[in-house]
Parts: structure tokens; C-alpha cells; sequence
């Protein structure tokens, strides 16, 4: 028996912990690497919406507190969290969210092309949100653009490499 | 009442989402004060306590390294302790500073704003305002303690300031990070007129309540000079490297709140 709880329960420990005991402390031409946006990328689209955007909460706040950065990843996930399904749409064309549930569909199916775009989007998305409010100031978006585009990039390949391999072996 | 009730349940989910979204963001506006708050339990004993467990693995596995570091350090010191002995006359100015070492079980230089953790607290006398140095330069300034950690300002952290100054001309400024690389600061405030040359030593000034004189730093990298002012912009590059650190030394200076009284006199007058 697989309900989706038990499922979204696994996901969040084993992502939560492989980010804050191995990869915040990775650090790659200064940044360090980001793999925690896949919990948001795989999350189910059939779940209601509130306890989508609550569970999106808690799991920022776990983050926050363990990579000292009050608040910044809570409120820069929720923000990538309300795009996502725009974003979703945009990337994999138009279809109708509540046949399809599971997003694990689409990542299967689907070009690589198609799965670039959506990663890539949500993840840029992500971090411009998050280095804008860490910053805060308009007078350094040169900064917040090349940090972006860097901790963007790192995350993109690592998260492309881990969501191919779990993926793909269940496809075989 | 009744339309207001069922557009209510209706947009429940994006008022929900509005209101998470106020929440973590008034997180981020107050997070300075934010471990004041009742979150101070939860943040300083569980996440402590879990973090020092995976801090202890990664200690073990880093004893050889470490080990390196330590037989270099006592090298150093026992040939400075020769100097001394030979000519006595050299006193080592430390009388009014305290010294004692932690653990980092913390640190982050990917933010703008960086803290560090440390596992020593108030049970182990360290104060607010102690300086963390190591022995290639300053690390930060302690801003919060508990009874068995402490929380640090890394001095890369934009929003602080430190007093600096050139080893061979004496000349002083104030040492800033500008939140780009984590092994460059920028030394402000330094006059058109002093000589100052690449791969000049920068060093901690004594104007500090928290640092003693004579603290290395980092190296003058490069020199600028803007058209329109008196004074240069010199890059310091950083003897320390603040991504890879593991055990630091608290100093704490004995005479601190005589001098701030003292300074809080001035400012009556």
C-alpha cells in the first residue's frame, strides 16, 4: 500500500536530509549546491491546494532553520510554488490538471527539451526570488543576476542528473 | 454575509497562501531579532543538537588534516617562544585579553548576510561582542549566546564593518565585504597621500574594543583610485579561507565594559 502521504512523507525526509547533512556543505565556485527545489518539482498536482502551499511552508521553514537564513527559502518556495502551475502549462503544453495527477507522467514521457524548460524555469525562478530578498537592494542586481544564473545552473545539473536516475530506473 | 462566508471557502486556498506568504516574509524583515522569539528553543537546542552530532562524524573523518594543522601550529609557537626567551625585553601585549577555543558546527558563504555557530556558550564565559579569530586572521563578532552556543556575525556580512588598517605605513580605514567572492574584502577610507603598495599587509587596527592590534588579515590584491575623491579602494585578499573551517579561538577583551562606559560618558558630554 502506497497512499500519497506516505509517499510525500518519504520524499520530504530523504530530500530534506541528503540537502542539509551533504549538500549545504558542497560548495561549487562559491555557491553552494541546491537540491531541495525537487521536492517542489515532483510534488503531486491532484493534492489540495491548501495543504499543498502548507506543506510547501513547513518544509522551507525546516530548511531555513537548518541553513541559517530565516525565512528567505520559506518565502522565495512559496512564490516559485504559485507559479509552478503556469509554469507547468507552459512548459508541457496544455492539459487539463485535475485527470492528471501525477507529475512523475509527465517527467517520463516527455522530451528532454520539455523537462529542461520546466526544471530550469521553476529553479531560476527560485533563486531570483531568493538572492532579490536576501540582497534587497535594487542597486546590486548585477550581483543578484550573476548569483542567480550561478547557484541556477549547479542545481539544474545535479537535480537533472538525481530526477533522471530515479526516474529511469523505473522505467526499465 | 452569506456571499462573503462562500467566497471565503471558495478562495481559501490563495487567502492561505497570502497569509504563509506574510508570515515567512515578516520572518525575513525581523530575522536578527528573530532567535529573541519563541522560536528560540527550537532553533538553538534541536537544530544545535542535531548538528553537532553530523559535525562530530565530520570531525572524525577530518582528524589527519587536522592533525597537519595542529603540528604546524605548535611549530610556530615554539619558535616564537624562542624569540621571546631570547630577548625579554619584547613583551607580549595580551594582559587585557581572555582566550579560549570552539567548534564551528555552522557556517555559510553563499548569503549576502553569513552567520557562524559555535559550540561554546555562556557556560563556558563567552560574551556578547567577542571576537572569533583564527590564527590567519579575523573570523567575525559573536551577536547571540546561549547557555551552550553562540551565534556569530562572519565578517562576510555586508552589514559589517571592521577597523583595519596597512602594517608598514600605519595608515587605517574601515574593512567591508561587498558580498561577491568569499576570499576578497574591500579596505575603504585609506588617504590619496599614503604609499601603499601590491601584497602590503593588512592588519586589525587598534581603535577596536573587540580585537587586540596587530591581528593579520589579508593582502592588498589591487589598488583603485576614483577620479573624484581623495581616497583609494583597496581589495584585501583574505589569508583565511572562510569556506573550510573548523575550530576557531574566542577572544574576549576584560576591560570591554569599562571602555564602552567610558565611550557612552563622551557621548553625554
Amino acid at each position: 500500500m502506497k497512499s500519497i502521504s506516505s509517499i510525500l512523507f518519504f520524499r520530504f525526509i530523504l530530500i530534506f536530509l541528503s540537502q542539509i547533512i551533504v549538500f549545504n556543505n558542497i560548495s561549487i565556485f562559491g555557491v553552494s549546491a541546491d537540491i531541495y527545489i525537487i521536492f517542489l518539482l515532483i510534488f503531486p498536482q491532484n493534492i489540495n491546494k491548501s495543504l499543498y502551499y502548507f506543506l510547501i511552508f513547513l518544509y522551507g521553514i525546516f530548511l531555513d532553520s537548518f541553513s541559517n537564513s530565516f525565512g528567505i527559502i520559506t518565502f522565495s518556495l512559496l512564490v516559485s510554488s504559485y507559479i509552478r502551475p503556469y509554469l507547468l502549462n507552459f512548459s508541457f503544453g496544455n492539459f487539463d490538471m485535475r485527470k492528471v495527477g501525477k507529475v512523475r507522467d509527465y517527467l517520463i514521457n516527455t522530451t528532454i527539451y520539455q523537462k529542461l524548460t520546466y526544471i530550469s524555469l521553476v529553479v531560476f525562478s527560485h533563486n531570483f526570488v531568493l538572492y532579490s530578498v536576501e540582497i534587497f537592494s535594487i542597486y546590486k542586481f548585477q550581483l543578484i543576476m550573476k548569483n542567480a544564473t550561478i547557484s541556477s545552473l549547479i542545481s539544474i545539473t545535479l537535480m537533472l542528473i538525481i530526477i533522471s536516475l530515479f526516474y529511469f530506473k523505473n522505467e526499465r | 454575509m452569506r456571499n462573503f462566508i462562500n467566497f471565503f471557502i471558495e478562495k481559501i486556498d490563495k487567502i492561505i497562501f497570502l497569509g504563509l506568504l506574510i508570515i515567512s516574509f515578516s520572518l525575513v524583515l525581523n530575522r536578527n531579532f528573530f532567535q529573541n522569539s519563541k522560536f528560540n528553543f527550537f532553533s538553538n537546542n534541536i537544530i544545535s543538537l542535531i548538528k553537532n552530532q553530523t559535525k562530530e562524524i565530520d570531525n572524525y573523518l577530518n582528524l589527519r588534516s587536522e592533525n597537519i594543522k595542529l603540528k604546524r601550529e605548535n611549530l610556530n609557537l615554539k619558535i616564537q617562544l624562542n624569540s621571546v626567551t631570547k630577548n625579554s625585553t619584547a613583551a607580549y601585549k595580551s594582559g587585557n585579553y581572555n582566550f579560549n577555543t570552539a567548534e564551528i558546527i555552522a557556517n555559510s558563504i553563499k548569503y549576502s548576510r553569513n552567520y557562524i555557530m559555535i559550540n561554546k556558550g555562556s557556560n563556558d564565559s563567552v560574551k556578547l561582542d567577542d571576537g572569533l579569530v583564527t590564527k590567519n586572521g579575523i573570523i567575525g563578532i559573536i551577536n547571540k549566546v546561549s547557555p551552550k552556543y553562540a551565534t556569530a556575525i562572519s565578517i562576510l556580512n555586508t552589514d559589517l564593518k571592521i577597523n583595519a588598517k596597512i602594517k608598514r605605513t600605519n595608515h587605517f580605514g574601515s574593512l567591508e565585504w561587498n558580498g561577491e567572492d568569499h576570499k576578497s574584502m574591500t579596505l575603504y577610507d585609506i588617504p590619496k597621500s599614503a604609499n601603499i603598495k601590491i601584497n602590503d599587509s593588512v592588519v586589525s587596527g587598534g581603535m577596536s574594543f573587540i580585537f587586540q592590534e596587530n591581528i593579520p588579515i589579508g593582502k592588498v590584491k589591487n589598488i583603485k583610485l576614483k577620479e573624484d575623491s581623495n581616497y583609494y579602494l583597496i581589495n584585501v585578499e583574505l589569508f583565511e579561507d572562510l569556506s573550510s573551517l573548523n575550530s576557531v579561538y574566542i577572544i574576549s577583551n576584560y576591560n570591554k565594559n569599562e571602555l564602552y562606559n567610558l565611550n557612552i560618558d563622551n557621548e553625554i558630554d
